[in-house]
């Protein structure tokens, strides 16, 4: 307990080196402008981001590109809660009470709390990765390749079917990304696989192309003409209409803490990302309120939980990405192959291989989350005037810059035409209502579950028994059969009832 | 109860239709992945991996199709996305994707800047030509001082053909 407060005063020595602390604030600073921005998503900005960090030193590259992630869910609340535009995920459940409250014109006290419970939410969270990450590192040193392979199922498995959708289509498409990720030549045989006789493709699919295809050109194509311009209701916010009442605040930290504990669970939980805490800590606020009615018409709890557990589930989630090397979803998918290019090996030896990176990190989270604050409770005047940029300025900007960050990646424009093809596989995908985010996990994850899986058989001598011989990997296995079965069950008992809130639709089409 | 079952008839014609998208691709990896060896349990070949994820796929895909002729809907309605494509904005920003790889390949990252965000820009139902032009000569300028000058990309910033 005590070396890990010693290692964390070590990391602020990193992060606050001027070089450090200049990314951090870079990286939370953009992530901020694209949480609050409709129709630029975090994913496809990191992947603008990733080749312009393949040049830079690897403690600078992850802080900002880390910054980018929990700096745009400060953002996000300011969307839902003050237009109901559900444009960012987690975000989209904090839209049933907070709109209500903007409309009884207390969406200023709405946004206050949510930045409040931001801070208990995320403070929570940092916690938890200091202390946890390195019990987890520790318990994972001892795993061997079929542990490992066990463990990425698991991780495959509940980001396929823990999402929101079908969990069917879901696997379906963690198999397609894990495919995508095995094209190129075999490491092993020098055998090329997929690349049907492209020579470009012999290097493997590129990550950046990929990302930004399903996340940026798709989405444009699906959003073009189809986002309304926004009306933004009182634009005129200042700081002192941020400040909740003693009323609104007794109501409103006993939903954050709670919010916070269902976020640092889901955390635990690898495939869950903080979507999903967002919406089961709404669950769960309304279930054991005394007037679960009320909720939908502008509930302080309302925000308040759903908006700590987000943070504190995004800080959480990564503790399996820097303690094992398994991201929880998508997002921290793209870090880990950010880190993959920075010649950095994630897994359990990452904490005490490369202090400078972990303790470095956790410590940007304390001084990222500080500058959150500072940036948004008073300017939050600035980031609500940002939201009446339209639609139509937004996308062809981003677009063009979908492209250099493609071509930047390997200078090659060979590459921007393989985003656009996985664009238009990413909409043709999402118009069959596949959810695209796990496409990207199995991208990452499948070449290295390959490799985990044939070291394990060539151990063994070619005997599978030893992914049930081994107890740790046995256990793995056996959560995986528990969730598949709990899929199944809940299918077939509460077909048609809806589990989850449902939220306003995404894109909203003005006639 | 009509409504609910008038809209369920396109889910499920989607779900077949993604169900059997997903068996041909898995049938697809499975027979490109035997073309590669498949090697022995104790010292795979490269074809066995690819062999498991498309049998895999292929399996996923029937029961996709099954579960939608069974009714028990597999994908929630949840999101109000639009049946058929915004036509405009498919083509323009499909065309400005285009415009940028080719004016980059013959003269530069400016020229492809301008030209990228000044088709796409024409996508927009309430786009005007002026308007498209000056965002987009807004871009080129901010776009060639930041990766050109200051990110330094590697790419000639303006060259004649």
């Amino acid at each position: 307990m005590s070396t890990a407060l010693v290692d964390l005063w070590h990391g602020f020595a990193v992060a606050l080196q001027p070089d450090n602390l200049i990314w951090c604030f870079v990286g939370v600073l953009i992530g901020n402008l694209v949480g609050v921005l409709p129709g630029l998503g975090v994913l496809s900005t990191v992947s603008i981001l990733l080749p312009l960090t393949f040049g830079m030193k690897s403690v600078p590259a992850i802080l900002m590109l880390a910054g980018i992630f929990y700096g745009a869910q400060y953002g996000g609340a300011i969307c839902s809660i003050l237009l109901n535009l559900p444009v960012h995920p987690p975000h989209a459940v904090t839209c049933l009470d907070g709109f209500p409250l903007t409309k009884q014109g207390r969406g200023g006290t709405a946004l206050g709390i949510s930045i409040l419970a931001a801070c208990i939410g995320a403070a929570f969270g940092i916690v938890e990765m200091t202390f946890f990450a390195p019990v987890v590192a520790r318990f994972a040193l001892d795993f061997g390749p079929a542990e490992i392979c066990s463990l990425m199922l698991l991780g495959l498995l509940a980001g396929a079917t823990l999402a929101r959708g079908s969990p069917l289509k879901g696997i379906a498409m963690t198999l397609f990304g894990q495919m995508l990720g095995l094209a190129g030549v075999d490491m092993n045989t020098g055998t090329p696989r997929f690349t049907f006789g492209v020579l470009n493709l012999y290097d493997g699919v590129e990550l950046v192309a990929l990302a930004l295809g399903l996340f940026g050109i798709a989405e444009f194509l699906k959003s073009v003409n189809r986002v309304a311009p926004m009306h933004v209701s009182g634009a005129r916010l200042g700081f002192r209409d941020l400040l909740p009442s003693r009323r609104e605040l007794r109501e409103g930290v006993p939903a954050m803490v709670r919010g916070t504990l269902v976020g640092s669970l889901c955390a635990m939980v690898p495939g869950t990302g903080p979507t999903i805490a967002s919406f089961v800590a709404y669950a769960v606020e309304k279930k054991i309120s005394r007037t679960p009615e009320r909720f939908g018409t502008g509930m302080i709890a309302g925000v308040a939980s759903p908006e700590a557990s987000t943070h504190s589930s995004v800080q959480g989630d990564f503790i399996p990405t820097m303690s094992m090397g398994i991201p929880g979803d998508s997002g921290m998918a793209l870090l880990l192959g950010a880190l993959l290019i920075q010649g950095i090996t994630p897994g359990p030896l990452l904490i005490s291989e490369h202090p400078d990176i972990f303790w470095g990190l956790i410590a940007s989270f304390w001084v990222g989350n500080i500058l959150l604050v500072l940036l948004n409770v008073p300017l939050i005047g600035i980031w609500v005037r940002l939201l009446a940029i339209p639609y139509r300025v937004l996308y062809p900007c981003a677009l063009c810059f979908v492209c250099i960050g493609v071509y930047s990646a390997k200078n090659s424009l060979f590459e921007v035409g393989e985003t656009l093809v996985f664009g238009m596989i990413g909409y043709g995908l999402i118009m069959l209502r596949f959810q695209v985010a796990p496409i990207l996990l199995g991208f990452v994850l499948g070449p290295r579950m390959e490799e985990n899986f044939r070291n394990a058989l060539a151990i063994s001598g070619g005997n599978l028994a030893i992914f049930v011989a081994h107890p740790i990997s046995a256990v793995f296995l056996a959560l995986c059969v528990i969730l598949l079965a709990a899929q199944v069950y809940a299918r077939f008992a509460a077909r048609g009832r809806a589990v989850l809130p449902r939220t306003p639709p995404v894109s909203q089409v003005e006639d | 109860m009509s409504l609910a079952a008038g809209r369920a008839a396109p889910g499920k014609r989607r779900d077949i239709l993604s169900g059997l998208l997903c068996l041909a691709a898995g049938l697809g990896a499975l027979v490109e992945a035997r073309s590669y060896s498949i090697g022995s349990l104790s010292q795979l070949g490269p074809g066995f991996y690819p062999a498991i994820l498309g049998g895999l796929l292929a399996l996923v895909g029937v029961l996709i199709t099954v579960s939608a002729f069974a009714g028990t809907a597999a994908s929630e309605p949840d999101e109000a996305l639009p049946d058929a494509p915004d036509w405009r904005g498919w083509f323009c920003i499909t065309a400005g994707v285009l415009a940028f790889i080719g004016l980059a390949w013959v003269s530069g990252l400016a020229p492809a800047i301008f030209g990228a965000v000044l088709v796409a820009a024409l996508g927009d139902r309430g786009a005007t030509l002026r308007g498209g032009l000056l965002l987009a000569l807004g871009m080129a300028i901010v776009g060639t001082i930041l990766f050109g000058y200051l990110l330094g990309i590697n790419m000639p910033l303006w060259q004649m053909p």
